[in-house]
């Protein structure tokens, strides 16, 4: 088992298009480690120089304890003798190999042996159960199974590490989370360190032991899933991890409604800060922290809620729950609740938020 | 000029949903009636003339009935016998075809190497000014095809052959007769000419190839060079073997350069033995020569039909992933650059100047004041060898010019109309085997060798056949030969985009109530207005620069500006020749520029862009 170190990482396109700014990770040996983002965060490219297809500008990587690529130090192993797997989100099969053929390749580059061959391709082949299909080409089968023989190819030179480039996004929802737990049991299994590259953050938080999320090529946090979730380090993980998204209130302006003052005192007192600090600039909670009441429900407002009062706008069912997005003044708020509660289009709610979940952001957007 | 291939694949591939299928007594479906008609119409257009031919060569014609004491009309083998066994064969027929099969194999291998390593380099590398390259590098293919011939012998003539003597002779220096004629020079000169086709074949295959494929074999251990020839020669294999088919059948019918350059050393190709024996009053064997080109064409129709089966799989995987970062020159970007610069003035700068000094002088290569001159523009009367007037004051020429354009315009028309409805028969027929035969039916012309094809139109329209009568001499006979020359060009785009549209426009408008007219007329063909406008500029183009399909069918008195350079050419007139070749140039550079505007297209559009 291999450990990965970023240090100080900088990756620039031309003079002025930075991609990746001064990136520092660890990933430790054996973990599954996801890094998560909005497109052109500079996450692919994070992985295309570990993966030594892009150099750096500058910084250190150290995979296993081997300097790979230092520009200060004129370092830098070429991709092919760097022992990795990488499976892309096109899958980039080779149209004019069977399926036994893709897998072979890596290990006729390795100079295995014939035999050897057979006994690993049908090992791999068999551990993806596409072991029927090693003699038929890339395009006579399905996504989801160009996407097993694109991981056996790689799982076949048993790379150190492996690497995966969105490799679910181009599949359909079913195939999808089916491909999921094929890659987490995979990972048991095979106790390999796995990068994942993704912009779905439902994947990221499902998959990975360890979750980067990355902005503007900056990261952004890296912890475990349940700290992102539950502890998010800034106010962009914060609205980007989860579904529906973080309730965000801006508490900046000089004149404020009413509400918005009620809610930055009750915070303010709650969290024991002064009431006029000049960090509370932002306050998030998440939408199964609110719990929603009608007007002639007496239902009092605990010692640790905060209440707001709102006007519903749409019930959305989900089946299993539902979302209820209320409207305050001209500010948006989703509310997840149990399916059996009714509520109707413009009906007058209150809103109670638990206070002890509540985000507080300063003005550069870090979690106080 | 797209992949042939891009058209057999996805994109038609029967998932455009047809029309309602009329069924049942008194219902008339438009459609297959315009499928019957134009089922017959280019069966006579296009497989009647070659049946034609084979009947030619096996026919004993008039001029022969007495020496061969044989009655007009009856079965003979004579014309055979005479191209294959007998003394003169190997003048008349196998050295002309080893001529052939030698320059169409150099030149093919030539352009392919040349067209493979420009696109890649202005595909994948990080070389500056890619977009102009780009452009540039399909300019060689918009001159007419002798050009580089004619600029040849403008500069390496010597003095064994009649007329004044090349620019470098003038100059002091001796060249040899194999570099001023023969193989040598037409393979150079065709190479220069043709390698834009593949550099566009391979530019686009290039652009659509997932570059990912190549970083997963890096991955695994493959070096650059390994990676070369295990993945990308591989995936480009496709679009490398139809590049070799088209340049092989385009080099087999060309006629203008083995002319120019093979004639003053007796190297025929079969182009030119083609031409000789129909000068000489020699139709049997004319008919046997032109038979075994069509051979050679149907031959690699085949081959494209089977390379497509055999590649169907590489072009349906469609390259999902970004391009990769190009290939880094580092400190080679600049010599490439330069390098690159260098072999476009080389090919295009070089030769046209080179033919537009020569006609200012009256002895190019002689550069003293008195020499210079722009009588071969603008005297009244010339004052060289043959009394002519000046380019730009000769009234013949401007008549030539019009029948020109005449000829390629009302081609490009006919041939626009004929695509547009061969290509709505074939999309909206699918479903029957009429539409199979029409689609190859019309791609037919597009491997076959033009001088061939002249040939059968020839002898198809040489008399008067039921009620079609005899058109040869006619410019009705040019147009038709010219339309149907160029009808791939125009069914192809046609095909696709009808393909594109998908039947639904029309649908709506016939649950509106709209007939097949109204249909037509207020949807499809508004539709289909760019790429059926694009569709006949291309064959405009191309027809004002066509010389092998004319040649067999310009008689005195009825000539196009090709026809008129080559016959210059043929009274030694350099200048007056290279003049009207810099007109064509003019005129198609100038209609290639008005319709890259009007289309807002480009040929090379997307290759490094």
């Amino acid at each position: 088992m291999i450990d990965i170190k970023l240090e100080h990482i900088v990756k620039k396109y031309g003079s002025d298009v930075v991609a990746v700014d001064d990136l520092s990770l660890n990933f430790e040996p054996g973990s599954f480690v996801c890094l998560l983002g909005p497109s052109g965060c500079g996450k692919t490219t994070t992985l295309r120089m570990i993966s030594g297809l892009e150099r750096a500008n500058d910084g250190v990587i150290t995979i296993g304890g081997e300097i790979f690529d230092a520009p200060k130090q004129n370092i830098f192993v070429r991709p092919e003798h760097r022992k990795l797997g990488l499976v892309f989100q096109s899958y980039a099969l080779w149209p004019h190999m069977t399926v036994q053929e893709n897998v072979e390749f890596g290990l006729k580059m390795k100079k295995v042996n014939k035999e050897e061959r057979g006994r690993i391709i049908t090992e791999s082949l068999d551990l993806l159960r596409m072991g029927a299909y090693r003699r038929r080409y890339p395009a006579e089968l399905s996504g989801g199974q160009q996407q097993r023989v694109a991981l056996a190819r790689m799982l076949a030179v048993q790379p150190d590490i492996l690497l995966l480039d969105e490799p679910l996004s181009n599949l359909d929802a079913a195939l999808r989370l089916e491909m999921r737990s094929e890659l987490k049991s995979l990972h048991e299994r095979l106790g390999s360190t796995i990068v994942f590259v993704t912009h779905d953050q439902l994947e990221a938080m499902s998959l990975a032991t360890h979750v980067a999320v990355m902005n503007e090529g900056k990261l952004e946090q890296y912890a475990d899933p349940m700290t992102i979730y539950l502890k998010p380090a800034t106010e962009f993980v914060a609205t980007f991890v989860g579904s529906p998204p973080m309730n965000m209130v801006s508490l900046t302006k000089t004149a404020m409604p009413k509400w918005k003052e009620d809610l930055r005192t009750s915070v303010a007192l709650f969290r024991k800060l002064d009431t006029n600090s000049e960090r509370i600039c932002k306050v998030g909670f998440r939408s199964e922290t609110v719990t929603l009441h009608a007007m002639d429900d007496e239902t009092e407002v605990k010692q640790n809620q905060t209440c707001i009062k709102g006007v519903v706008k749409a019930v959305l069912p989900t089946g299993a729950e539902q979302v209820v997005s209320v409207m305050v003044d001209e500010e948006q708020f989703y509310v997840v609740t149990q399916p059996t509660l009714a509520f109707e289009n413009g009906q007058i709610i209150r809103m109670h938020i638990n206070l002890d979940t509540v985000h507080i952001f300063d003005q550069k957007g870090l979690r106080v | 000029m797209r992949h042939i291939k891009e058209l057999f694949a996805a994109k038609d591939g029967g998932k455009t949903p047809r029309l309602l299928p009329l069924r049942g007594r008194g219902a008339f479906n438009p459609t297959m009636v315009l499928g019957i008609v134009l089922a017959f119409v280019l069966t006579y257009l296009i497989a009647i003339p070659v049946f034609m031919l084979v009947i030619e060569s096996v026919q004993v014609h008039s001029i022969d009935a007495g020496y061969l004491q044989k009655e007009t009309g009856s079965l003979t083998f004579s014309y055979f016998k005479r191209a294959l066994t007998s003394r003169v064969s190997s003048v008349l027929f196998l050295d002309p075809l080893a001529n052939t099969l030698l320059i169409a194999t150099c030149i093919t291998f030539c352009t392919t190497i040349v067209g493979y390593v420009l696109a890649w380099i202005i595909t994948r590398t990080d070389i500056r000014a890619k977009k102009i390259f780009a452009t540039l590098a399909v300019v060689p293919f918009m001159l007419p095809s002798w050009s580089y011939a004619a600029a040849w012998i403008t500069l390496f003539k010597n003095r064994k052959q009649a007329g004044a003597p090349g620019i470098l002779e003038v100059m002091g220096f001796t060249i040899p007769d194999f570099l001023a004629y023969g193989p040598l020079p037409i393979i150079i000169c065709l190479t220069m000419h043709y390698f834009p086709l593949a550099f566009l074949m391979f530019g686009n295959a290039f652009q659509r190839i997932d570059s990912q494929m190549e970083e997963s074999a890096q991955i695994l251990g493959a070096n650059k060079l390994q990676t070369a020839i295990h993945i990308l020669l591989p995936v480009m294999k496709p679009a490398i073997m139809s590049t070799i088919l088209l340049t092989f059948a385009r080099t087999v019918g060309t006629f203008g350069t083995p002319y120019t350059l093979g004639r003053p050393v007796r190297f025929n190709t079969l182009s030119t033995s083609l031409y000789f024996t129909y000068q000489s009053g020699e139709p049997g064997v004319m008919a046997v020569i032109a038979l075994a080109m069509l051979i050679i064409g149907a031959l690699l129709v085949a081959l494209d039909v089977y390379v497509l089966r055999e590649y169907k799989r590489y072009v349906t995987m469609g390259g999902k992933g970004q391009m990769s970062r190009p290939f880094t020159l580092g400190p080679l970007q600049l010599p490439m650059n330069l390098l690159v610069g260098l072999f476009l003035f080389i090919v295009i700068v070089l030769p046209l100047g080179v033919l537009a000094l020569s006609t200012f002088m009256v002895t190019p290569g002689w550069f003293v004041k008195d020499n210079f001159t722009l009588q071969f523009w603008f005297a009244e009367e010339t004052r060289v060898r043959e009394a002519v007037p000046g380019l730009l004051r000769d009234p013949q020429l401007l008549s030539v010019a019009w029948t020109s354009i005449k000829v390629a315009g009302i081609g490009a028309l006919i041939c626009g109309t004929l695509g547009t409805l061969v290509g709505y028969a074939v999309v909206r027929l699918q479903q029957y085997r009429l539409s199979k035969y029409l689609r190859h039916l019309s791609f037919l012309p597009y491997l076959v060798p033009g001088i061939g094809f002249g040939a059968a139109y020839l002898v198809l329209f040489a008399t008067g056949r039921g009620p079609i009568p005899a058109l040869y001499g006619t410019l009705l006979l040019m147009i038709l030969a010219m339309s149907v020359m160029y009808l791939p060009l125009t069914t192809r785009s046609s095909i696709s985009s009808m393909a594109q549209m998908g039947a639904e426009p029309e649908e709506a408008a016939m649950i509106l109530g709209a007939g097949w007219l109204t249909r037509m007329f207020r949807i499809v063909i508004p539709i289909q207005k760019r790429s059926l406008f694009s569709g006949m500029l291309l064959a405009f183009i191309q027809g004002m620069k066509e010389l092998s399909l004319v040649i067999m069918l310009a008689v005195p008195g009825l000539e196009v500006l090709t026809t008129l350079s080559i016959r210059y050419t043929d009274n030694a007139l350099m200048q007056m020749s290279n003049g009207v070749i810099l007109i064509i140039a003019f005129i198609t550079f100038l209609l290639t520029a008005i319709s890259q505007r009007l289309t807002k297209t480009n040929l090379a559009q997307g290759i490094g862009g």
